[in-house]
């Protein structure tokens, strides 16, 4: 946690005032002066930006950091009453320079150019420390592209990647804070999951006599203990996974990037990989990105999710805003009992006029709509009005899939 | 440390893959026990002696045939039979053919054992496909009345002419012409009775005249044995980049050069190993090294290490193993058909260095290895008198070996 009294600028001073502070916010309802401050900065890089969604992410991501900063301001409040965090985002670099950041990861109008394909498009992103941040997108959206860059692994075309507190294109060793869980598994088949902790920690210039105890007791959190000295060809699917998981964390990054964390695993192991992420956060100054084709994973474990296509964020906030924000509706499956009613065509005609969506597959109904539970009387009555038998009524709420859907369409991507 | 764990982990999968340890280690001492098996140390050179006007065989056995003896001669094999014979007839032993073959193999090999298998053949056009086959080295064709013609040789104008046929792209026939030439010399004058003015005699440098052709074919398996490799190096650096491994070890910062080393000091001590094995087979199998082992070991494990080089830049072109194998290839041959290791090529002078001429396969390790494990081995030469090669070696050693690490980071581990 950054020390205010360390500091000596002007904002730090400020901000000491709200060491004590959850009870002070609580009384006045006002974030604290630096959420105040780092606004503006992104409303500005908003107005820059020529699309519309642009604009919508700046301001949705302001929202989430504000968000995220005040609850680790709370939180730090709450157990140890340490001094604040300070934040510039004003100034842009400002924080970036600051010994303890608070933002782990920041792009700042990252492009990458594939000859004459424009993978990732002036990309503007902050992720805070402590943040599980979901990346969505379809195949192509620039997802993978994005992820390489902030992890150093290539070279945007224009813009700067900071991860913690150091840009990465003059500070090539940031990338240590970064720990990568790629969906494939990258393994060395030949060596036993304790060696390959090791020899991998070694790589990272940490010492045997600590990288043995720490491999060990990583193995034993996530149920390989049994298996640490069996080869990694001979590991079952899911073991491999949850090594492939720890290799990300073997030297302690404090930023876990996952791809596709629970491909492959079994719901036992997706229990336990989930857990043991959310620990990771919770232990300290951590943070998560996590991309993913499977919505209810990034619901699930996310705190914010950008979706991304064509290389752009279109939309950047927490997966309920994102449901709230691009929702259609309750999804309503009505299943009648015969497709050959006569007043069917009648009925779908009424239904269009307090409904969306409405599709009639078979014997199914299906439609979208809002407030679910105030409408289904009305939609029942249609269905009783032109005599038409009723077998099965499903209702299924909005989710981030449909949220994604309704962004990037149901065209199908190529790679 | 890091350098150490990347030996260390190199080492372990190496042993773990018994398949391709047994391949790295074993291939070079199997030839080794094959050539044996082949060559057993001392093969006689076949020699066919045709005499012109000689009385056929098969004119005598048509006529046993037509007075009702059982022949055998109409079938094939029969008639194969009789142009293989190697027996000399009493007949035939009064004969200028028959007395040659008797003086043919009658020569021995300085340290023991047959140096020619000398036989008679009736027929001119199936003893040149017999050359043409490489089922002998040489024929020697006597003309008709050749002994008649030595006695009266003074008094005609016309001299006797014995020929040496044989194929002059056959190794194998450039040795036994030279040997045949000085056997057809002793033969003509002890027929005539007729003393050589001067005395031509033989003499080896050190003792290369007691090796066997088993002996002879070692070196050459010591350098394949190093310059294979390149496949085990090059397919397990490789191996890193298509499992993904490499990027994980390129965001711990482990640079090119720690990696690549620690991989090539665990081949270069499989190298080591590989030779040893293959000495070890050899002196099991009666090799017998004029100078000291560990000299050829040292000049092994440090050839071993030039290769190193070339394997990396293999590995810099190959995205997968299967790649790295297939492109592995063309350093091999390369290496091998160039440096002299498989048999001597001519020089292609390109300057001169400190006083020594360097040509153009100066660049290719094996070259240097060639020349000082013939030093040592054949000539019986110590460390000093092979320092010029072994540092030739080294100095290739590090110019490869930073080429190949520059590549690999160049197009593997730079981040674009």
């Amino acid at each position: 946690m950054f020390d205010a009294k360390d500091s000596g600028n002007q904002e730090a001073q400020r901000s000491a005032r709200y060491t004590n502070g959850s009870s002070h916010r609580a009384k006045t309802n006002e974030h604290p002066p630096f959420a105040k401050e780092y606004s503006p900065s992104f409303v500005y890089k908003a107005e820059e930006a020529d699309t519309t969604a642009r604009k919508k992410a700046s301001v949705s991501l302001a929202s989430a950091v504000d968000r995220a900063v005040s609850e680790t301001w709370e939180g730090a409040g709450q157990a140890s009453m340490a001094p604040m965090p300070v934040l510039d985002f004003a100034s842009g670099r400002a924080y970036a320079q600051r010994e303890e950041p608070v933002v782990a990861v920041e792009l700042r109008g990252v492009t990458k150019r594939y000859g004459s394909l424009v993978a990732v498009d002036q990309l503007d992103l902050a992720i805070p420390i402590g943040e599980i941040f979901g990346m969505l997108g379809p195949n192509g959206a620039g997802k993978t592209t994005t992820i390489q860059m902030l992890c150093g692994l290539l070279k945007p075309d224009e813009g700067e990647i900071w991860v913690q507190g150091s840009c990465l294109s003059s500070s090539p060793d940031a990338r240590r804070h970064i720990g990568v869980c790629p969906q494939q598994l990258v393994l060395w088949e030949k060596m036993t999951p304790l060696e390959q902790l090791v020899f991998l920690a070694s790589a990272y210039d940490i010492p045997e006599k600590i990288a043995h105890p720490r491999a060990l007791s990583m193995l034993k959190a996530l149920g390989l203990w049994e298996k640490r000295d069996t080869l990694a060809k001979y590991l079952s699917g899911g073991m491999k996974r949850r090594l492939n998981l720890l290799m990300a964390l073997i030297h302690e990054p404090s930023i876990l990037v996952l791809d596709e964390p629970e491909a492959g695993l079994d719901p036992q192991s997706r229990v336990l990989v989930r857990e043991y992420v959310r620990a990771w956060v919770r232990e300290g100054q951590r943070t998560v990105i996590l991309t993913s084709h499977n919505m209810d994973e990034v619901e699930r474990l996310a705190d914010r999710v950008a979706v991304m296509d064509r290389g752009q964020l279109l939309s950047l906030d927490t997966p309920e805003q994102l449901k709230r924000q691009h929702q259609q509706g309750d999804l309503l499956e009505i299943e009648i009992a015969d497709a050959a009613q006569p007043h069917l065509e009648e009925a779908l005609f009424v239904l269009h006029q307090i409904a969306s969506d409405v599709r009639w597959e078979g014997t199914i109904v299906s439609m979208r709509m809002d407030s679910l539970v105030e409408h289904l009387s009305l939609v029942l009555g249609v269905f009783r009005r032109f005599k038409i038998a009723i077998q099965a009524v499903r209702t299924r709420p909005s989710t981030l899939e449909d949220a994604f859907i309704s962004l990037t369409g149901r065209a199908l991507r190529d790679e | 440390m890091r350098l150490w764990s990347v030996f260390r982990k190199s080492i372990r999968e190496q042993w773990r893959e018994p398949w391709g340890l047994a391949l790295t280690l074993g291939t070079a001492p199997f030839f080794v026990l094959l050539y044996w098996l082949f060559f057993g140390g001392t093969t006689p050179f076949v020699v066919l002696v045709f005499e012109e006007g000689r009385p056929s065989l098969k004119a005598d056995t048509a006529a046993k045939s037509s007075a009702g003896m059982p022949s055998k001669t109409n079938s094939p094999a029969a008639s194969k039979t009789k142009a293989t014979a190697t027996t000399v007839s009493k007949e035939e032993e009064v004969s200028a053919g028959g007395q040659l073959v008797k003086l043919l193999s009658s020569l021995k090999r300085p340290r023991g054992g047959a140096l020619m298998k000398a036989s008679l053949v009736e027929g001119l056009a199936e003893a040149k496909q017999r050359l043409t086959r490489r089922q002998a080295a040489a024929l020697v064709v006597v003309p008709r009345g050749f002994l008649q013609a030595l006695a009266g040789a003074e008094a005609t104008a016309k001299k006797p002419k014995l020929r040496i046929v044989g194929d002059f792209t056959d190794p194998q026939y450039a040795s036994v012409a030279v040997v045949l030439n000085a056997a057809l010399q002793r033969f003509v004058q002890e027929a005539t009775n007729t003393p050589m003015p001067v005395e031509v005699a033989k003499e080896a440098i050190a003792r290369s005249d007691q090796r066997t052709e088993f002996e002879n074919y070692v070196p050459g398996l010591l350098i394949l044995s190093v310059v294979m490799l390149i496949f085990s190096a090059a397919m397990t650096i490789t191996y890193e980049v298509e499992m993904g491994t490499l990027r994980r070890l390129q965001l711990s910062n482990l640079s090119a050069f720690s990696l690549l080393l620690g991989i090539a000091l665990s081949q270069v001590l499989l190298g080591t190993l590989s030779v040893l094995l293959t000495f070890g087979m050899a002196a099991i199998l009666g090799f017998r090294s004029q100078g000291p082992l560990w000299v050829a070991i040292l000049v092994g494990a440090v050839t071993s290490l030039s290769i190193m080089g070339v394997a990396m830049i293999v590995a810099s072109f190959a995205r997968t193993v299967t790649e790295a194998f297939l492109l592995s290839n063309f350093p091999l041959f390369l290496l091998m058909f160039f440096s002299g290791a498989i048999r001597p090529i001519p020089k292609v002078p390109l300057g001169v260095i400190g006083g020594r001429e360097i040509g153009l396969y100066d660049f290719l390790q094996p070259t240097h290895a060639v020349v000082a494990l013939n030093k040592v081995l054949t000539f019986g030469a110590s460390l000093r008198d092979v320092v010029f090669e072994v540092g030739a070696v080294l100095v290739l050693a590090a110019l490869y070996f930073g080429v190949g690490v520059a590549l690999f980071h160049l197009r593997r581990m730079r981040i674009a």
